[in-house]
């Protein structure tokens, strides 16, 4: 019997259709001639049809929404992280440069502003401590060496406090929460001090005195706790931080860093909290947005979590309620 | 590249979302196809679709219309599959034919039930998974010339484009893929 393997890839290539014009001729003009060629090409044509059919490929349209899906909740999370990544900074500096002129008047009025506030209206606040007065503004100023160490409340019907500052020296001092420099002793704290057991300590406080009512949260604190849930290193302090949250009115910032906490927190409990936390926030208020739907439909579908799927569902179902 | 096209890409590229969404929906579909016929395995062949735009999407921004877009999302999924085989490979995946012994050259026909009809083929159950167990056997490349060639039927020339290599590597790669299944499935071809 003859051998033709020797046209194999020829074969191959007609097959293909992928022979140059000229030799396609010359190689049909062959299998005309050659009745043992032309067999041996049906039997290769067989082959090529057997491996075709077995590797079929077909798409259906719910397997490919499925992947979009995820791909998209996928996609949302990685244009967050971009998103957030913007410090504050970054914010200010986009403010000025697209509008420098407004935001240059502005910062000067403001600047003149503060300086005439801070020199005539704003009496130095002083301790004395072992003979010696200290100024309590200086001590818990951004840029202080003072650090707080311990924060524990005198009474639980009062958000009056005594704080403990170690710097220098160890300072103790009586204070009051809403005190607009404890305040603001309380956001540095959250995001500049390297103790877990302080953060906790200082969220607790707040988180305690807030459902009691005797702590005004305000925007400075509120920009602290979202930073914190979102970027703390502690899951514990992260929870704490969620949960305090979860006592301010809803609105699109607490919403973003609910869905932050469970498109990117690592600890499932964190991201049970979150969504618990959009469970309460939604049935609390009614200003449900297109956004959180969405988010919530695709949590449903996708989440690695079950109880972070059904939470989702339910929360949806009682939207469309 | 048609302008429509382009004008999506410089939109996605700016951060617009939907724009990159449209962009997806117009090539996702061969993206999973090709990725299936390399994986034969619905599970493996998603995970690749969703390495593949992740990538798409952090890289877009580097996308400088030196080629067809098409090109450049077929040659990052080409990336994908081969990576996701070598790492396979890597923890010892067995194919479902794992009594195929290719040392031997065993092959289709000793394992055809004994029916006593010597012309008794496998149903094409069988068949289809000893030519998909043959194909999952091929080296990487080869694997992924040979399926964009039988199953997403590309002409050499756009194979060669997308794995960066010329049309002779191409070919090479087809001529030697398709000698190892000739051997594999010979029985099937009777004389």
């Amino acid at each position: 019997m003859k051998d033709y393997t020797k046209y194999d890839e020829k074969i191959m290539l007609y097959l293909f259709d992928e022979l140059p014009a000229q030799e396609k001729i010359e190689f049909e003009d062959l299998l005309k001639k050659d009745s043992g060629l032309m067999n041996y090409l049906q039997l290769t044509k067989l082959l090529f049809n057997s491996i075709k059919s077995a590797r079929k490929v077909s798409i259906d349209d719910v397997e490919l929404d499925v992947a979009r899906n995820k791909l998209f909740t996928n996609l949302k999370s990685e244009s967050h992280k971009v998103k957030y990544n913007i410090s504050i900074l970054d914010l200010l500096k986009t403010f000025i440069f697209n509008n420098y002129k407004l935001a240059g008047a502005a910062i000067s009025i403001l600047s003149v502003g503060i300086l005439i506030g801070y020199y005539f209206l704003l009496p130095e606040r002083n301790i004395s401590n072992d003979n010696e007065t200290i100024n309590i503004d200086k001590m818990v100023s951004r840029n202080s060496e003072y650090v707080l160490q311990d924060v524990s409340l005198n009474s639980t019907s009062s958000s009056d406090v005594t704080i403990i500052l170690s710097g220098e020296k160890q300072i103790k001092l009586a204070a009051n929460l809403n005190d607009p420099m404890i305040k603001h002793l309380i956001a540095k704290t959250l995001a500049t001090s390297a103790n877990d057991g302080i953060r906790l300590k200082t969220l607790n406080t707040i988180y305690n005195q807030t459902i009691q009512n005797n702590f005004i949260l305000d925007r400075k604190i509120k920009t602290a706790l979202i930073k914190t849930a979102m970027y703390d290193e502690n899951p514990a302090v992260r929870k704490n931080a969620l949960q305090v949250l979860g006592q301010y009115k809803y609105d699109e910032e607490i919403r973003d860093a609910c869905l932050f906490a469970l498109s990117n927190d690592k600890n499932a409990g964190n991201r049970i909290i979150a969504i618990n936390m959009l469970a309460e926030i939604t049935s609390r208020n009614n200003e449900i947005d297109k956004k959180l739907i969405e988010f919530l439909r695709s949590s449903k579908a996708n989440d690695e979590n079950k109880y972070v799927q059904n939470k989702s569902d339910i929360i949806l179902r009682g939207i469309y309620q | 590249m048609v302008q429509e096209e382009i004008e999506l890409i410089k939109k996605a590229q700016a951060g617009d979302m939907n724009a990159f969404k449209s962009l997806v929906q117009k090539y996702d579909r061969e993206v999973l196809s090709i990725a299936k016929s390399f994986r034969n395995d619905a599970d493996d062949a998603m995970d690749i679709y969703q390495e593949v735009f992740m990538r798409v999407f952090r890289g877009l921004k580097n996308f400088q219309f030196k080629s067809e877009l098409s090109t450049w999302i077929y040659r990052i999924t080409h990336n994908v599959c081969i990576s996701f085989y070598k790492l396979q490979r890597r923890h010892n995946h067995e194919s479902i034919y794992s009594e195929i012994n290719s040392e031997t050259e065993e092959t289709f026909a000793d394992n055809i039930p004994d029916s006593g009809n010597n012309d008794n083929k496998a149903s094409n159950w069988e068949l289809n998974n000893f030519i998909n167990a043959a194909i999952n056997e091929l080296p990487s490349q080869q694997k992924l010339a040979f399926t964009m060639k039988f199953v997403q039927e590309y002409k050499i020339k756009e194979i060669a484009e997308i794995m960066k290599c010329n049309e002779g590597t191409i070919k090479r790669y087809l001529f030697t893929a398709t000698q190892k299944m000739r051997i594999r499935l010979k029985h099937l071809m009777e004389y």
